[in-house]
């Protein structure tokens, strides 16, 4: 697969950090400072994130397509996913799920 | 505020070296405002500053606001930017918060830069061999390169051309070594290393300065050897030249100098960073009533001498040689006698004879000299005279 040979550095799948980001575009377009406040919010600021980190993986993701720019109004950059970013996604959650799953059979009763 | 220009001690591309310079310089009350061949420092009180440099992540001259507004938020303010390299942001901060909290990500940025290197690098890599062989093959086809140079004057523009070539190749492959070390180390999630202590090495700067010195030279020749070279009648001579003349050698009477003719009686000074000093000139001339053995014409003895002065003594030597070789060529299936004389006060004589033409070859020191008379006349006879001309001349010079 194509796009999945950006995250085959990252232990054979998107870092933590990148897959809560393609997390927050799945329902509605953002800019930096929403998709910070939605990461804090939903893992209740176990993962934090520091800017560089952030506008990294913009820039990367942007420069993959797998998410694009929809509006620039004065500082404000407005993204929202692609197709290839809603797939990635999709293949993330269920190899995330599988492992999950392995995981959870191996655990005593 | 005061700005200082200073030059920057460490390689941009070694980033724990280059943010702890930074810091260095921040504790002196140096503030980095703009980096280009040199780094723009404004002066102000000695403080703790931190940097953080950011490989760029696309071709942009600035960070995007929405960007540098996030960054400020964080406490990190940006203070330039290093073209196709970096942006720079520093914080004062006590509670510092680093702008990555994901090393493999951060990896990312650095492989964009590093790849732009390692493309760079290649392109270096492949291009120099051709431009070794670009630069340096005329050089040994040609047959007498020395005497090429001398005459022309371009080995300082190879040699510019070769040290530039080979200086930026290691510049690059250096820099990609340190990034690579840097990127390595990040993709196994390790985080970057925020300081390194440092040794200051202004050897890019040294190398530059060099290549800007014969940038210079290059131009100063190209000057002289468009201003300084001249072509004169001989009759408008009046500075003694280190040549003896036709009429020195005929003594026939009845000889006639030849007026006309291409470059005839013409002296030709010229200028070339190897032979400062090079003197060039054609007689012919013809004796009424006595003809060629060969009764092909009128009798025209012919004379042509060169003059040159080499800048360096070891080289005078190897001139003559060549000038030999480049001579003899134009005989080479003619018979030849060759004759090795030693005589007081030349370095080198050489007197070689192919039917009616006779070519002698001498050096005293670093002044050169060929001469080559086509007549009956014995030139052999004429060596003291070639000599005497020659002293007088380096002794006027004196």
């Amino acid at each position: 697969m194509e796009v999945l040979s950006l995250a085959k550095k990252a232990l054979d799948g998107l870092t933590e950090s990148m897959f809560y980001v393609l997390m927050a575009f799945q329902k509605k377009e953002m800019c930096g400072t929403d998709v910070v406040e939605f990461i804090e919010k939903k893992t209740k600021r176990r993962v934090v994130m520091g800017p560089g980190t952030l506008y990294t993986i913009l820039a990367r993701f942007e420069e993959e397509e797998i998410i694009e720019e929809t509006a620039v109004e004065g500082r404000k950059r407005t993204y929202q996913v692609t197709l290839k970013g809603k797939r990635l996604f999709q293949e993330e959650l269920y190899r995330l799920k599988k492992c999950v799953m392995d995981g959870e059979s191996e655990v005593a009763p | 505020m005061k700005m200082k220009r200073k030059m920057i001690p460490v390689d941009v591309y070694d980033i724990p070296a280059m943010q702890s310079y930074l810091g260095d310089m921040a504790a002196e009350g140096l503030f980095l405002r703009k980096v280009g061949t040199y780094g723009h420092f404004e002066e102000g009180e000695p403080r703790r500053v931190l940097y953080r440099m950011e490989p760029l992540m696309r071709d942009e001259k600035m960070p995007r606001e929405d960007q540098m507004e996030a960054y400020k938020d964080y406490g990190w303010d940006y203070v330039c930017t290093i073209k196709n390299g970096f942006h720079i942001y520093s914080t004062e901060e006590r509670e510092v918060r680093e702008l990555h909290t994901d090393p493999v990500t951060q990896s990312y940025a650095f492989s964009h830069l590093e790849k732009k290197l390692k493309l760079s690098s290649r392109v270096y890599l492949l291009s120099l061999p051709i431009m070794v062989v670009l630069i340096l093959l005329p050089v040994f086809q040609m047959d007498q390169p020395l005497l090429y140079a001398v005459r022309y004057g371009n080995s300082s523009y190879q040699v510019m051309l070769l040290i530039l070539y080979a200086f930026l190749f290691h510049q690059i492959h250096a820099s990609r070594k340190k990034l690579k070390l840097l990127l390595d180390g990040l993709e196994k999630g390790e985080e970057l290393p925020r300081k390194r202590t440092y040794r200051k090495n202004y050897g890019p700067y040294v190398i530059n300065g060099i290549l800007g010195l014969f940038g210079v030279i290059m131009i100063i020749n190209s000057v002289l050897m468009m201003t300084r070279g001249w072509e004169k009648n001989l009759a408008e001579i009046t500075e003694p030249i280190p040549m003896i003349q036709l009429t020195d050698i005929e003594q026939a009477e009845g000889f006639v100098k030849d007026q006309d003719g291409y470059r005839n009686e013409e002296i030709r000074y010229d200028w070339t960073e190897l032979a400062p000093v090079i003197y060039e000139l054609h007689q012919s001339g013809e004796v009424k009533g006595e003809m060629w053995a060969d009764g092909s014409g009128t009798y025209s003895p012919y004379l042509s001498s060169e003059y040159y002065e080499v800048r360096f003594a070891f080289l005078g030597n190897r001139l003559v040689k060549e000038l030999m070789e480049d001579a003899l060529e134009f005989h080479r299936y003619r018979p030849i006698q060759h004759q090795e004389l030693f005589i007081d006060g030349f370095d080198d004589a050489i007197l070689v004879k192919s039917e009616d033409t006779q070519m002698f070859f001498g050096r005293i020191g670093r002044s050169v000299l060929y001469v080559r008379y086509h007549g009956y006349e014995d030139l052999s006879a004429h060596l003291d005279e070639i000599y005497d001309t020659l002293r007088s001349y380096q002794k006027e010079k004196m």
